[in-house]
């Protein structure tokens, strides 16, 4: 899967770094001294390396937890957001990674001791209040867990801490970790999830949709919280029909007591990202339907896009509360 | 006008005479003109070209721009710098793929993207020295051009369709002057069987490149029926894309020809694409 892995120098020696490559014994190995070098280089194209990404290794020196974008969140008062790891093993078309990094090569910072510390501050220094803590903002949380042990390391740093809810974003279907760990009330499992049609188009290497029901049905009778995320919403010409069909079979498989959250947000880019994203896929329909809007984003027109989201919201207020239902329009 | 690529676009990169000498003749190269600055020589269908740099760093980084200027490399073009090079950890003959060139005088480091599929084994760092190397101090491959070709080649392309192969020539103890042009030519040509395997996946990232940057069909022929500003041409190649995006089956030009301006067209364009 892995032949060649980038190292930094500096976190040769760490046991996570040791540990991944130990995962990896007959890949290359090359000394680097900063990520950038490699991660951030112009003249680079993340379609030709989303062919065989590479691996990179390297420590994290600032910015472990940052405040999410306004506008994102499920209910808490304060929101914040890390990213162990930026890109992801799977290829949808509209991943907005594409339009943010010019490299697709994994890139793991090891120093999960540096966001463990950074999290329990931001819990301490708020603990009269709610707080959501957001993973799978930059990659999946879960796909890569064989390789980077995330899920077994970050778990604990929740128990116990009531007041600190932490969410990881997912396509995986992976679900042996969380057999072997006690389910905790404060976390939410949450599958992106789209109707299986569009997601066979476009989550390309992604689990399929059945497969995800499947595993929160699983991590559901274990006692895990689940999240449904439909973020972002897509269009279709029959959109209606997909997502009430999508929402159906959701519930008749999961019970809406194992539902923690459910949230909505449309198809939307900053420009720059758009149109590098556009020029990777132009064959892609699904951006047929965007176009540039008054908030200097490229997204669906709005008369759309609020069809959509109030549509999808009304339908899946037939199966959970209102109170769990969120809109995303960071 | 968008250029389109070549199918094969290549551009080699080689210091001596004896280690072009295999590659003309594999690839029935001819030289362009005796009175260049550099050698150049290119095949008919003007897919591979190649130029003889001579020695050192500033003569390999001023071929590859002279290269570039005079055979009009597309931005998909693939960029091989070839040759012989010293090492005491591979053998005589072996074909090394470089995946880290540093410079011993700048001290710093670039990374050249690993081909998918690669099927050769040999991988190293490159080290470019600016006087011949006989310490080999470390368990790396040395050179005299690789890393300033590569600082070039990558302003001219996209990092992925740049390389930088090395046949072993020599190591410790080896006497340079005792290295003769016939030996050279027959170290390359020995290996360029898996060059040419190489190029095969080099291609396949090349065309990926071109079709991400080519214009839409039938862009430049509707550019061509009016008069487009630059900013309308902006505007009609996204909407040109999207058309096509949707209406795969649709023909545009004959849909678009009788609209009688630019602006009507832009209009037209954009008003089909809101009906959804």
């Amino acid at each position: 899967m892995i032949d060649t892995i980038y190292i930094e120098k500096e976190i040769e020696s760490n046991p996570k770094t040791l540990q991944i490559l130990g995962k990896f014994k007959s890949a290359r190995k090359i000394s680097i001294d900063r990520y950038g070098e490699i991660f951030n280089r112009k003249n680079q194209n993340f379609r030709l390396q989303k062919i065989r990404p590479n691996l990179i290794l390297a420590k994290k020196h600032k910015g472990f937890v940052l405040p999410t974008p306004e506008g994102f969140g499920i209910g808490d008062q304060k929101n914040f957001y890390f990213s162990h790891m930026y890109n992801c093993l799977y290829d949808c078309s509209y991943c907005f990674l594409q339009g943010m990094y010019s490299s697709a090569n994994y890139l793991i910072f090891v120093n999960f001791e540096d966001f463990q510390k950074e999290i329990q501050k931001v819990i301490e220094i708020n603990k009269e209040e709610n707080l959501t803590f957001f993973s799978g903002y930059d990659c999946d949380s879960i796909a890569m867990e064989s390789v980077t042990n995330f899920i077994n390391d970050f778990i604990p740093v929740f128990r116990g801490n009531e007041n600190a809810l932490i969410e990881l974003r997912t396509k995986s279907v992976q679900t042996r970790i969380f057999e072997k760990l006690e389910p905790i009330s404060n976390c939410i499992i949450a599958y992106s999830l789209m109707p299986e049609d569009l997601a066979k188009k476009l989550d390309k290497k992604a689990p399929g949709v059945s497969s995800r029901i499947s595993a929160m049905k699983k991590l559901a009778s274990m006692g895990w919280k689940i999240g449904l995320r439909f973020d972002p919403l897509i269009y279709c010409e029959d959109w209606r029909k997909q997502y009430q069909n999508l929402f159906k079979r959701i519930y008749s498989e999961i019970n809406e007591d194992n539902v923690h959250s459910i949230s909505l947000g449309p198809l939307r880019f900053p420009k720059g990202y758009f149109n590098k994203i556009f020029g990777y896929h132009r064959k892609e329909e699904i951006f047929s339907y965007l176009n540039i809007n008054s908030r200097n984003t490229v997204s669906y027109d709005v008369a759309l896009e609020n069809e959509m989201n109030s549509f999808c919201k009304n339908e899946l207020l037939k199966y959970s509360s209102k109170k769990k239902v969120f809109n995303c329009f960071s | 006008m968008t250029k389109k690529v070549e199918k094969t676009s290549v551009r080699w990169v080689v210091a001596l005479m004896p280690e072009a000498n295999p590659i003309i003749n594999a690839l029935c190269l001819k030289k362009v003109d005796s009175a260049l600055t550099f050698p150049i020589y290119k095949d008919e269908e003007e897919e591979n070209w190649l130029v003889v740099s001579g020695i050192g760093q500033i003569s390999s980084a001023a071929a590859s721009r002279f290269l570039f200027e005079k055979s009009n490399a597309h931005r998909a073009s693939v960029w091989i710098n070839i040759g012989i090079a010293g090492s005491k950890k591979f053998n005589i003959g072996d074909l090394v793929f470089i995946d880290k060139v540093t410079s011993s005088v700048e001290r710093k480091s670039y990374y050249p993207h690993v081909t998918p599929n690669l099927k050769l084994n040999n991988r190293s760092e490159l080290i470019t020295v600016d006087t011949p190397e006989t310490n080999f101090d470390k368990e790396s491959v040395y050179d005299m051009e690789g890393f300033s070709f590569f600082n070039v080649a990558s302003k001219f392309t996209s990092i992925e369709l740049i390389v930088i192969l090395k046949v072993i020539s020599d190591g410790p103890g080896s006497d340079l002057a005792k290295i003769y042009k016939d030996k050279i030519s027959s170290l390359i040509d020995n290996q360029f069987k898996k060059v040419s395997f190489l190029l095969a996946n080099l291609f396949s990232l090349s065309k990926n490149l071109n079709d991400q940057t080519e214009s839409p069909e039938d862009f430049e022929e509707i550019c061509e029926m009016r008069r487009f500003t630059f900013s309308q041409r902006v505007a009609l190649k996204k909407l040109v894309q999207q058309w096509h995006a949707r209406n795969a089956s649709r023909g545009l030009v004959r849909v678009v020809s009788s609209i009688n301006t630019s602006s009507e067209i832009i209009r037209f364009l954009e008003e089909e694409l809101r009906r959804h």
